[in-house]
């Protein structure tokens, strides 16, 4: 049920020119606007609260947000150590314990650590490839390369791994991720400069793994599962670069010109070192720690105690594997394009523009109250977006701010972005996706599979799915408009746009 | 014994509620529900191979979200759907144990189709409470 609302802010009453969802977040008059792009929720909105929860989007976006986004992340608000804010994303909206697109910057002195603050998912991320062919060159073969994908690369329930990994080589691709990938030859070793970290976290203890979490992940080491996980074609929008140095320093020459996006996490293996860790914190955190928390998803151990740290190594090893995961990935689709175009990887111009985490947990410098500080960020559904010149940004970036990108539904778009040095506030954190407006259950009687991949189809949107119904869940219409999104983040200062990019085929489990 | 899916709780993520006029009625419902929710057609599963699950926990809702994880890390550890045969639970002093039979196949993904993959179960809003005679508990999965 939607309706029309009036919206309080600091000035008098307005009325809204759009219609909002009857739970919206709006309706709440505790939330304060700050400027256009940003709200604030006062520590006085809820008992226990130790800072105010900062919500950045348009009044747009926000009346998409449902009172669970809003119950969620005051929730976050009361974790012990807690700087400044709790954030959330312009694409926000709700999951369990953290919000999607929640952000959480936490003194490790004191602090705690919070695996609901990173998800099941640990290290779910995206990257992005460039190649140098044009849509023209690969549209009479979009058949022939989709198709290649999909049955190369595990896709859906069940798919097993493009590696079959002995214990021990398992425990080095734990701390080695990306590096692990290199030395067996499934990267070069320039990929290893385009990740988030060089692809390789420190800090990963597989002493801390559990057997239960290496027997799930074993078999699942390069597949790309389902949900929302895609491998994506894509073209460089008509009239979509935006700063066309930039562009030209992350590797896009010209528009068309056809680039390929991966989306997947550390499967099996990642949600098993999340579920371990989060029955383990529930049981002590109040017994041992003295802590306690109003949603048992945000079950927490202080940082610096035996459960932190060991929660730490284990999820460090977690973001290693989702590194190794995308890179086996991208090993693959290298070699399904080099054998369509008869042109192998380096002169096809398949280079890795970046990689980048959704789901983490990671030590960091960030300034608090004019002086440096580590703290550890939990990101939940949300990129880090370090602007220029700061530490952990690749040399070849320096100058530009990490490229950032944002995926959008299948058959909407997608952008590249960059951080930027107004980012501070929200710990240089930016959105990571749409961000879903409707359930999946009403998505799923919404639409139908079927159609909306004919409809794709007819639009010149190759897609290929194990399943027609996860797709429906999937459809463009459940989530937000990811222009509306971008806006929202660049009009924030959180990252500015480079450029835009436009399905042409795309796989999902 | 059917399950009710929840839109109110999560965009992200799936809820279900669930409910039985015993105990062991729910938590085979939750089970059953699993399979319901990630399959098109859950009635295919060929009930194989047998596997047997015992717990002891000192919380009813702990108990459900371990025993419901049983059968998600089974769907990846080793490919195995599992439907639930019996389940009974007792309780002592210790808190409550569940000993329950499970049975199923590997998965064929020819004859197996699926709307969804679960992650995992989560403790969201996990609860297993008693109204008008009937248990009923509410479970959130990460989907």
């Amino acid at each position: 049920m939607k309706y029309l609302l009036s919206i309080y802010s600091h000035g008098p009453y307005v009325i809204c020119a759009f219609v909002i969802d009857k739970e919206s977040i709006m309706k709440n008059d505790m939330l304060i606007r700050i400027s256009d792009f940003l709200y604030e929720v006062p520590v006085s909105y809820k008992k226990g609260m130790k800072v105010p929860a900062r919500i950045y989007a348009d009044e747009k976006l926000i009346s998409t947000m449902d009172e669970a986004v809003l119950d969620q992340i005051t929730n976050v608000c009361m974790l012990p150590g807690i700087v400044n804010y709790g954030i959330c994303m312009p694409d926000g909206h709700s999951g369990y314990g953290f919000p999607i697109g929640g952000v959480a910057a936490i003194d490790p002195d004191g602090g705690v650590i919070s695996p609901g603050g990173i998800g099941f998912d640990i290290n779910c991320g995206v990257r992005l490839l460039a190649t140098n062919l044009t849509a023209d060159e690969v549209k009479p073969k979009m058949k022939e390369v989709v198709d290649g994908l999909f049955s190369r690369i595990p896709t859906g329930v069940g798919g097993k791994g493009l590696v079959r990994l002995s214990d021990a080589q398992f425990d080095r691709a734990m701390t080695g991720g990306m590096r692990w990938a290199a030395e067996q030859g499934y990267a070069v070793d320039e990929d290893l400069l385009y990740a988030e970290e060089g692809g390789a976290v420190s800090g990963a203890d597989p002493a801390a793994v559990s057997a239960r979490a290496r027997e799930r992940g074993r078999g699942q080491i390069g597949s790309l599962g389902s949900g929302n996980h895609f491998l994506e074609l894509q073209r460089v929008s008509r009239d979509g670069i935006y700063d066309r140095e930039t562009a030209r320093v992350f590797g896009i020459e010209r528009e068309d010109q056809v680039m390929v996006m991966i989306h997947t996490g550390s499967r099996g293996f990642g949600h098993q070192v999340a579920s371990d860790y989060l029955r383990s914190f529930s049981s002590v955190m109040g017994k041992e720690y003295g802590l306690t928390m109003p949603d048992r998803e945000l079950a927490c151990a202080p940082f610096y105690s035996r459960h932190g740290q060991d929660y730490f190594g284990a999820m460090n090893c977690a973001i290693n594997i989702a590194f190794l995961n995308r890179q086996l990935i991208t090993h693959a689709v290298r070699s399904v394009f080099s054998r369509v175009f008869g042109r192998s990887p380096g002169e096809l111009g398949m280079r890795l523009v970046y990689d980048v985490c959704h789901n983490t947990a990671k030590l960091e410098q960030h300034v608090v109250n004019g002086r440096e500080k580590t703290l550890l960020v939990h990101r939940k559904g949300a990129t880090r977006a370090f602007a220029a010149g700061m530490k952990g940004v690749p040399e070849k970036y320096m100058n530009t701010g990490q490229p950032v990108i944002i995926g959008g539904s299948m058959d909407s778009g997608s952008y590249l972005l960059a951080g930027e040095v107004s980012g501070g506030d929200a710990f240089y954190t930016t959105a990571h996706g749409s961000g879903r407006v409707m359930s999946r259950t009403r998505a799923k009687k919404s639409f139908n599979g079927r159609e909306l991949q004919e409809r794709m189809l007819r639009r010149g949107i190759y897609v290929k799915t194990g399943s027609l119904a996860g797709l429906a869940e999937e459809a463009g219409a459940a989530y937000k408009k990811v222009d509306e999104v971008v806006r929202a983040t660049e009009k924030a200062g959180l990252s500015r746009r480079i450029a835009r990019l436009e399905p042409m085929g795309n796989i999902k489990g | 014994m059917e399950f009710e899916l929840v839109e109110d709780i999560t965009r992200a993520d799936l809820a279900f509620r669930v409910r039985g006029s015993t105990l062991d009625e729910l938590f085979f419902a939750g089970a059953q529900a699993l399979s319901g929710i990630m399959l098109e057609q859950p009635g295919l599963v060929r009930r194989g191979r047998r596997v047997s699950i015992s717990m002891l926990e000192r919380d009813l809702d702990m108990l459900l979200y371990d025993f419901l994880q049983e059968f998600v890390f089974y769907k990846d550890a080793e490919s195995l759907l599992l439907v639930p045969d019996s389940v009974r639970i007792s309780h002592n002093t210790e808190g409550y144990s569940i000993n329950a039979v499970a049975s199923g196949e590997q998965i064929d993904r020819g004859r197996h189709r699926f709307t969804v993959d679960i992650k995992s179960v989560t403790m969201h809003n996990l609860a297993v409470v008693r109204n008008d005679g009937y248990w009923s508990a509410t479970v959130v999965l990460d989907v």
